[in-house]
């Protein structure tokens, strides 16, 4: 049986020792720089502020429904519909952004209960 | 290729943003994720801008390598992914790699190491996709049968069968161009 290894070394990406050693050392500098990043207060806060804002919307969501259901006056849930907690914590489930008109419009929602 | 428990404290080491941690990891593996590059991208530049880039990817994405031990397949897995999605656009913008390297071997006189490099890639390039990686990996970088069936989640015996296969393919392929260029 005829298997020995195949002389690939033609292939070898180090034979140029010096462009590899710069290759690999920019991949090291550079995936450090990222991941040190990654480690700063600010993109901790920021990677962690989404699922943060979704698990807040979601109980708010529960706790609502939950309140709706065992309300006997469920009349209220319209106006509650519009109300600006609601309505941010749906957004925030829905991961949406809201239009300007839709901003202002929850504003003027706000002004006409209070 | 480092031992599992070396490898998985390098990347915790990491994770923890430790500077030694990342220079051994490149130099451990970025040999490897360039040799799956080449195999499925068939060209040494390209195959060095996706090893790099899968590189970084992986550095960036390190908490969500959840064995550390295994980070040898996890990286591979994302060179695999980041190669075919950089073969995809490049078919869809670009002439084949065979047909450069056809022009190239017309148009200039090559030294035999690039002559000898033109060759095997257009050899390599005939070989199923798990078989140039396992003769890369095997062949060019060092790896044994138990660290291939790792990365590659084979067991040891088919690692062993497609390197057997590969190796055969590769020398029909390149005593085929051999007796081209004798007869030329």
């Amino acid at each position: 049986m005829h298997d020995s290894r195949i002389d690939l070394s033609a292939l070898d990406p180090a034979r140029d020792v010096g462009h590899w050693s710069q290759l690999v050392d920019s991949v090291a500098a550079r995936g450090l720089a990222r991941r040190k990043q990654q480690l700063t207060v600010s993109y901790q806060m920021l990677s962690w502020a989404r699922p943060v804002l979704a698990i807040a919307a979601a109980v708010t969501l529960v706790v609502g429904a939950r309140e709706w259901l065992s309300h006997p006056d469920r009349s209220s849930l319209t106006r509650r519909r519009v109300e600006p907690a609601y309505v941010l914590a749906t957004w925030a489930a829905k991961d949406e952004r809201p239009s300007t008109s839709n901003i202002l419009l929850v504003l003027v929602n706000q002004n006409a209960t209070e | 290729m480092l031992a599992k428990n070396i490898t998985a404290t390098l990347v915790v080491r990491a994770q923890r943003g430790d500077p030694a941690a990342f220079t051994e990891l490149a130099q451990s593996y970025l040999r490897a994720a360039y040799s799956v590059a080449l195999g499925i991208l068939g060209r040494p530049s390209d195959a060095e801008d996706i090893a790099q880039d899968s590189f970084l990817l992986a550095f960036e994405r390190l908490d969500s390598c959840r064995e550390p031990e295994h980070f040898a397949g996890w990286l591979l897995q994302i060179v695999r992914n980041q190669a075919r999605n950089a073969l995809a656009s490049r078919r869809l913008r670009d002439v084949p790699a065979e047909e450069e390297t056809e022009e190239l071997s017309s148009t200039l006189p090559m030294p035999d190491s690039s002559v000898r490099r033109a060759q095997l890639l257009a050899a390599l390039d005939g070989l199923s996709a798990v078989r140039r990686e396992v003769v890369l990996l095997h062949d060019l970088e060092g790896w044994t049968h138990t660290e291939i069936a790792d990365a590659l989640e084979l067991s040891e015996v088919m690692s062993r069968q497609h390197l057997f296969q590969a190796r055969r393919e590769l020398r029909e392929q390149l005593d085929h161009k051999d007796s081209e260029v004798d007869h030329a």
